[in-house]
This record gives structure tokens, sequence and C-alpha cells, in this order.
């Protein structure tokens, strides 16, 4: 559905991203990992056309992207729930939620695709009036996810989701996620948190230094050397 | 008790205008970071369209053709909208390029446009240099009051002033695209990745904007009939401080400014001597001491710097 | 050819001029090392550049001894660009953009026209006295502005400047709206700057005098603006402009320096101050207003952030070309204006890029 081909970026005369290939298949949950400062969050950017690709194609279900405005992209049916939530902290958790529900057009469609996210968090629906500001960290990455969703993407991209949740409440999440999967939508997932993140994946990258290093299956992954020794620890 | 009821609406007034200034200035800074000094300047792009589409109407006779209420309702309406235009085409032309440039890049650039745009309008209407007057377009009749005369412009000032910050206010809260715009003042780049269209949103900011401070400079026109090329410099400025007391940024803030000052002002010259002179004073002393002071104004939002 | 440049009166060749003017802009635009080369050729052949500018700068009052005017706007730019120079220090030396310089000019000027009107002080100690009372000015209002950074700074400088202006206005003590009228030249032992001065066997117009004068002045500046540049001081600045955090995290006392920066400028731009009221002999409170420190803006921007001889460049070319466009007079606020924009949308560092400061062989031959 997603294919990064030969994506470089820079900032300015310094290359972020050199050559990167990504592919995102329909319905999977495809991973990006890899430590501080490789360059995630730029992927991601450079996905969403917020960093323009200096070479190399993005490529969206058989649409070139690498150009395009990101309003235009967020169109074609892409959510994102970026790194520390960015939640609108003045606005309301309603608010919050309307801002994501952009692509959706009509009343009665956007008020079904708010039951739909308060299936999967059902606490939400108790916070509505509350200003996102005054929330707790577990309950705005709620919000965050229930933003990403209500548009009813085709793909979601989460950025570090679970950045700096308790681990009880990151168990929560990926549950959630995988949930999230299982009804259909492709999720593409920046993590650092390596076991967890592949623990629901099929796939997954490694991103070190701007570029890929390792990428496979699950299982290859589980058993690659590099993973063991940099992110598994035992 | 008389001259004290005079001065409350004259009070009344000069807050309506500085607020209408002011909330232009706020809207600017707050969704779009931009600190827009040649704001000042739409009111007097306003106010000189307004003549022009007024002295074209009389030369035409168009005044015989449709009633004179009708006419003069066009007028002010065409005024305003052209205004917005002319904020978008600035905004297209000038800011958006420096869309990622230092604030102080683009603050430079409204300082030039500040400077410029009243000299274009010096050069391009006839006879630009010289005062002119603004037509009384309403009547100069009005009420009785407790015995006090209030006219009838007054009054209406007064309350378009009030209606448009109701109309403001919920369309800030009320509205999708006022939604946006909230959204796009609190995080960039998460109303980004939320899909919103942000040069659908600068445009449009900057029409609102504009209209805003249009309304703001035919009210001053209303109000002080004799006009000239280079109040708006003046009247931006002192809507600025309005904005710089009630916080930057903020538009109910603006709202608390403009009365802050207009009382302010109004007082001042009223009871101090030779008071008029100094009144330009005031309003930069104050624009001085609140940002040395207070930046953030007085509701403001606090403005932390990124270590 | 700029003699052949103040000696064209005709409109059309003059807007031909400014067409090829475009030109050129346009053809250094596309080669980004056209300035680079410029500061290197200038850096290299520095003395000779020095000596021929001053030999040139003596000779030219011969050129225009009869059309006293001319003199008269050479020295204008002369002025302009010690003004530049000062803003420059602060703006591209210090990152402080300071709206109201030209208020500091503005208080040298009437310094001095009040010390010599009223109470017959001589020239000499006014430009003391006059460059004093900007020194302290901007202490004190240093001290409560400097705080502020970048856009604000700008925004308080501004209301600072405007707010002279008011006071000059409307003051009665200052002259008001009508100014200062009769102040009197300065004279050098008996010999007063007005009268024609004898050089050479021939009789040269009285601005010559002023002209001389002013060119003392000016190696002056030059030289003391020059030297912060390269020095520690400079560098100080620098890295305050670029980050004042970590500036100070590197034990840099941003205060001092700031405060330095600020006051030092306004010395200059006091002492410019001062020669203007003694040269024009009249001054009025428009000469002082927002459009003075917005001109000054323009010099700047135009020339290139931090390098002295783009600086200068621009002071002149501004001073200049307005002049000589008569007929587009009213249209010369305008053209500032344009001037700012257009730079600052398209070529935001200016004519000629910041030079490189030069260090001392030794350090060289370390790396």
């Amino acid at each position: 559905m997603l294919e990064l081909i030969d994506v470089s970026t820079s900032y300015g005369h310094v290359g972020i991203l050199r050559r990167v290939n990504l592919r995102i298949d329909d319905g999977k949950i495809v991973s990006l990992l890899g430590g501080n400062g490789a360059g995630k969050t730029t992927t991601l950017k450079a996905i969403l056309g917020i960093v323009k690709a200096r070479e190399g194609k993005i490529r969206f279900e058989e649409t070139d992207i690498q150009n395009w405005q990101t309003n235009r992209i967020i169109q074609l049916g892409m959510s994102v729930v970026p790194e520390g939530r960015r939640l609108f902290l003045e606005m309301t958790v309603l608010d919050n939620l309307h801002m994501g529900g952009m692509r959706v057009k009509g009343e009665k469609e956007l008020k079904e695709r708010l039951r739909k996210v308060f299936e999967i968090f059902p606490n939400l629906e108790n916070q509505l009036r509350q200003y996102a500001g005054t929330l707790s960290g577990g309950e705005q990455a709620m919000v965050a996810i229930g933003r990403g969703l209500i548009g009813n993407p085709k793909i979601l991209l989460l950025d570090e989701p679970s950045l700096g949740l308790a681990p009880i409440l990151v168990e929560e999440f990926f549950k959630a996620i995988k949930r999230i999967n299982d009804e259909g939508t492709t999720v593409f997932l920046i993590e650092q948190n390596a076991r967890k993140a592949l623990s629901i994946s099929t796939t997954g990258y490694v991103l070190q230094k701007g570029q890929i290093v390792v990428q496979g299956s699950r299982e290859e992954l589980f058993e690659s050397d590099l993973i063991k020794k940099a992110y598994l620890r035992n | 008790m008389d001259f004290l009821f005079q001065q409350l609406i004259n009070a009344l007034m000069t807050s309506a205008i500085y607020a209408l200034t002011a909330s232009g200035f706020s809207l600017y800074f707050g969704v779009l970071k931009v600190l827009n000094i040649a704001h000042g300047d739409t009111c007097t792009i306003g106010i000189f369209i307004a003549m022009t589409l007024n002295s074209l109407a009389l030369f035409s006779g168009i005044y015989q053709i449709l009633s004179p209420g009708l006419t003069i309702l066009l007028i002010l309406v065409i005024s305003v909208a052209l205004t917005g235009f002319a904020g978008v085409l600035t905004q297209i032309s000038c800011i958006k390029p420096l869309r990622d440039a230092p604030t102080l890049v683009v603050l430079l650039v409204t300082v030039g446009l500040a400077i410029g745009i009243p000299e274009g309008i010096r050069l391009i209407y006839p006879q630009g240099s010289n005062p002119h007057t603004f037509p009384t377009i309403l009547s100069t009749n009005g009420v009785h009051w407790a015995g006090v005369p209030i006219r009838y412009d007054n009054l209406l000032i007064i309350l378009t002033g009030i209606f448009l910050f109701i109309l403001l206010h919920l369309f800030l809260t009320k509205t999708r695209v006022g939604m946006q715009i909230r959204a796009m003042a609190q995080d960039r780049e998460a109303a980004l990745m939320m899909g919103v269209n942000l040069n659908l949103l600068y445009s449009f900011t900057f029409f609102l904007g504009a209209v805003l401070g249009a309304i703001s400079g035919i009210t001053y026109g209303i109000y002080y009939t004799i006009v000239r090329f280079d109040i708006g410099f003046m009247n931006g400025l002192k809507g600025f401080s309005a904005s710089i007391v009630g916080g930057l940024g903020n538009i109910y803030g603006a709202v608390l400014g403009g009365l802050i000052f207009g009382f302010a002002e109004t007082f001042a010259v009223a009871l101090i001597p030779h008071g008029s002179a100094f009144k330009d004073v005031i309003s930069f002393l104050v624009i001085v001491i609140f940002l040395v002071f207070r930046p953030t104004g007085i509701l403001g939002h606090r403005i932390y710097e990124r270590v | 050819m700029l003699v052949a440049f103040l000696k064209i009166e005709s409109t059309w060749v003059l807007t031909g001029f400014l067409i090829l003017l475009c030109f050129l802009f346009w053809v250094a635009k596309k080669f980004e090392n056209l300035g680079e080369t410029t500061n290197r050729h200038f850096t290299e052949h520095r003395i000779f550049a020095v000596v021929f500018g001053l030999m040139l700068a003596f000779v030219i009052p011969f050129f225009f001894r009869a059309n006293p005017y001319a003199i008269h706007i050479l020295i204008m730019s002369g002025l302009a660009t010690i003004m530049s120079l000062g803003l420059n220090l602060q703006i591209a030396g210090a990152g402080l953009p300071n709206l109201g310089f030209g208020a500091f000019y503005g208080i040298g000027a009437y310094t001095s026209a009040l010390l010599s009107v009223h109470y017959g002080i001589p020239f000499f100690a006014c430009i003391v006295a006059g460059g004093g009372m900007a020194v302290l000015l901007s202490f004190f209002s240093g001290i409560l502005v400097l705080r502020t950074t970048h856009a604000y700074f700008a925004l308080i400088t501004m209301s600072l400047g405007m707010i002279f202006y008011l006071l000059v206005v409307n003051l009665e003590w200052t002259g008001g709206p009508n100014g200062i009228a009769n102040i009197p030249p300065p004279s050098v032992g008996g010999f007063a700057l007005t009268s024609p001065l004898p050089l050479m066997g021939t009789e040269l117009p009285m601005q010559t005098n002023f002209f001389y004068l002013l060119l003392v002045f000016m190696m002056g500046t030059f030289l003391i603006f020059s030297r912060l540049h390269q020095s520690r001081f400079g560098l100080n600045l620098n890295s305050i402009r670029e980050d004042e955090l970590a500036a100070s995290c590197f034990g840099i006392d941003h205060v001092r320096a700031k405060l330095s920066c600020y006051c030092l400028s306004s010395f200059f731009a006091g002492i410019a101050g001062v020669f203007y009221a003694h040269f024009v002999s009249f001054i009025h409170p428009s000469n002082f207003s927002i459009h003075l420190s917005f001109v000054t803006l323009s010099m700047v921007i135009l020339g290139g952030m931090n390098n002295l001889l783009g600086v200068t460049l621009g002071a002149v070319a501004l001073t200049l070309i307005p002049e000589k466009f008569r007929a587009f007079q009213d249209y010369r606020l305008v053209l500032y204006a344009a001037v700012v924009i257009f730079m600052l949308l398209f070529r935001p560092k200016g004519l000629l890029p910041e030079k490189v400061r030069r260090y001392r062989r030794k350090v060289n031959e370390v790396w």
C-alpha cells in the first residue's frame, strides 16, 4: 500500500535519510525501529510531505505522492499519531477528535465514527468536554489514537506512541493497536521499544543514521544479531 | 455629569476602533505568528477605497438609481471585501515565501509595507497628501438620553463593534474553519498533520484580519471625519499597543486592551491640560513598558523559549 | 564612474542606468560567488584600496568645485555610512534589530544645536556633548530594553524612536515643530568652515571643508568598526546573535556585551547627528522620524549584513540614487520600502556576504 523507494532527504547540506526503502503491505503492521536521531520521525515527515524528499519516490496505492502538499496526502486516507501526541491542549477532547475527522463528510458519518472510537476507548466518552491539556499522559495517548482513527484511515501512522507511558499502559496500547489492525486498518509503527513493537508486527525495518540496516519478517528480526545486541538485551 | 457621560461615549467609540484593530493584530500573531506592523494600513486602504467608491457613485449617479441606503451599504461591503483581498494579496506575495523565516525578517518586511503602503496611497490617490473629509454617510442626528445627546452614528459604531465581536467569537468556536484556525494557532505542525490546508488558512486569516482592519478604518472615518493617508500607521500602532496590553495572540485580550486603551486615552485627554499632544506618547510608552515587563499582556499566553 | 554618475543630468540616461543596475543585480544573484570574490579582492588588496580610496576622496572636491550640491550629497552619504555602520554593528553583529536608531542621531543633533545656539559652546565640545548625551541615553534605555529579544526588541526600539520624535515635536524648548535654526558652523583656529577653502591654487566651495572634516571622522569610524569586527568583542557579539543562551554558557557576559555594542553605536550616531546639525545649520523634527531609522535599515539590508564594505556601498548607493532621480523625489520612501521588501524576500544576506574573520598567521599554522 505504501512504498518508499530510494528516498533521501537533507537538512541544508546535511543528509538525514539516505536511500531508504520501505514497504508496507495492505492490512499488515510494519515497524520502523531505531535509536534516537536515526531518522525515524524524518521518515514519517517525508511520507507526509512535511519534509521534501530530495531524491526517490513515495508511492501510496499506485500514486506518486513525494511532491504533494500534506493536506492532499492526508485526504488520500492517511492518519497520524505524532510523536509526543501533539494534542491541541487548549481545545476540548471533542474538538481534538473533530480535528482528526476533517476527512469525514457529514454529521451522521462523524457521529458513527465517534461511536467506533468509543468502542475501543470507552473512557473518552466521559471526557469529551475536558480540555486536552488537563488529561494525564495515558488519557492523552488515547485521545491521540482516537483522533487518528476517527477519519477511518486506510493506514495509521504512529510515531513512538508508547513514549512516556507507564508500562502497564504500554501493554494496553499495543493491544489496542493490534485490535485496530484486526479490524482492517494498516498500521505503520515507529518505535524505540523494539520488543513490544515486534511482538505485534508482521515485518520490521531498523533505521540507523538514516539508512535501513536490517529488515525482514518478525521472526527474522528476532533472530538477528544486531537486534539482539542493541535492542533486546537478552 | 453630562461631561462625564459624553466622555464615556467617546471612550467607548475609541475603544471600539482600537479593539477592532487590536483583534486583527492578535489574529495575525496568534494564528500565524506574524507581527504585522502593516495591519494599520488595512484601515487606510479600507477608508480610501470607500471614498473612491463613493466618488464614483456620486459621479455616475448611482445614488439616484438605487436608494442611498442601499448604495452606502454596497460601498461599505465592497470596500471591506476589496481590502480583504488586498490582505490576501499581501500574504501571498510577501508573507508566504517567508513562512519559515525567523519572525524578525517577517517583521521587517511588514515594516517595509507599513512605510510603503501609505506612500503608495499618497501617490495614487489624487491630492493624496492633503487631508480628506470622509463622507458623512449617517445623519448627525441623535437621541437624547438622560439629557445628553448621543449621535446615531456613535451608537451604531458601538453596537457594530459589539456585534462583530460576538460574531467573531462564534465563528472561532462554532465553525469548522474557526476550529482549524484555533488548532493552527496552537500547534501548526500538528494541524498540518491533521490535514489542514495551510495555504488556504493563511490566506483566510489575512482576509479576516484585513476585513477587521477595514471596518476599523471606516469606523474611524465616520467618527473623526478627517482622514489622511498616514493615519493607518498611528491607528495601527495604537491598536497594536492595545493588543499587547491585552495579550498578543488573544482575541479577547484585544477587546480588553482596546477598552483599557480607549478609556485611558479619552480620559487622559479630557483631564490633563495639553493632553492631546501627548496622547500618542502615552501609546508608545505603554508599548515599551508592557514589552519590557509583561510581554504576554494581561490575558496572554506564556511565551516559553525552547532551551 | 562615480564622478560620471554624479554629473549626469538627463532623466533618460538615469533610467537606463537604473535598468543596468537591476541587470547587474540579477547577474550577481546568478553568481553567488561574486560576493565572495569581491570580498577576497578587497581583503587582499586592502592597503592599496584604502590608499587609493583616500587619494580619490581628497581629489573629488576639485572635480565638483562648480557644483557644491554634489559635495553636499557626498557628505550626506558619508553621514549615512556612519549611521549604517553603527546600525550594522547592532543588527548584524549582535542581532539587535534597532528600529529606533535614528533617535540617537537626533539626540546628538539636538543636544549640539541647543548647546551652541543657546550657550555658544564651540563645535568640538559639542561633539563630545552630543556623543556623550547619546551614550548616556542609550545606556539608560539599553538597561531597560536590552532584556527583550528579536521582534520585541525591534518593536520597543521603534516605539522609543517615535517617543523621541513626538517629544521633540511637541516640547517648546526643543523648538517644537519649527526646529532649531541658525546653528553656528564649526571653526578651526578662527577659520569658519562656512567660508570657501583656498587650496592648491583654486578656491573650493565651503562644503569642501565639511567634506574633509567628515573624511577624518569616517576614517576613524571605519578603523574602529573594522577593528571591532575582527576582535574578540566582535566574535562575542556574533555568538550572542546566534544563540544568547549558549553564549552565556561560554562565559560571555551578554548583558555587558550588548550594552557596550548598543552604546557604542549610539555614540557614533550621536556624533553624526552633531555633524549634521552644524553642517546644515537648521534642524527640524521631521529629519529624525522613524523614516530615518527605516532608511538606515534599508541601507544595512541592501549592503550586506556584517560586511563593512557592503554596508558602505548600501549607504552611498541609497543616498545618491534618490538624489539623482530628482524627478522621482516623491517616490523616495517607496523606493526604500521596496528595497527592504525585495531584499528580504530574495537576498536577505545583502549584496555582499559576511566577511570571514582574518586570524593571525600563528593560529593558522596550528590548524
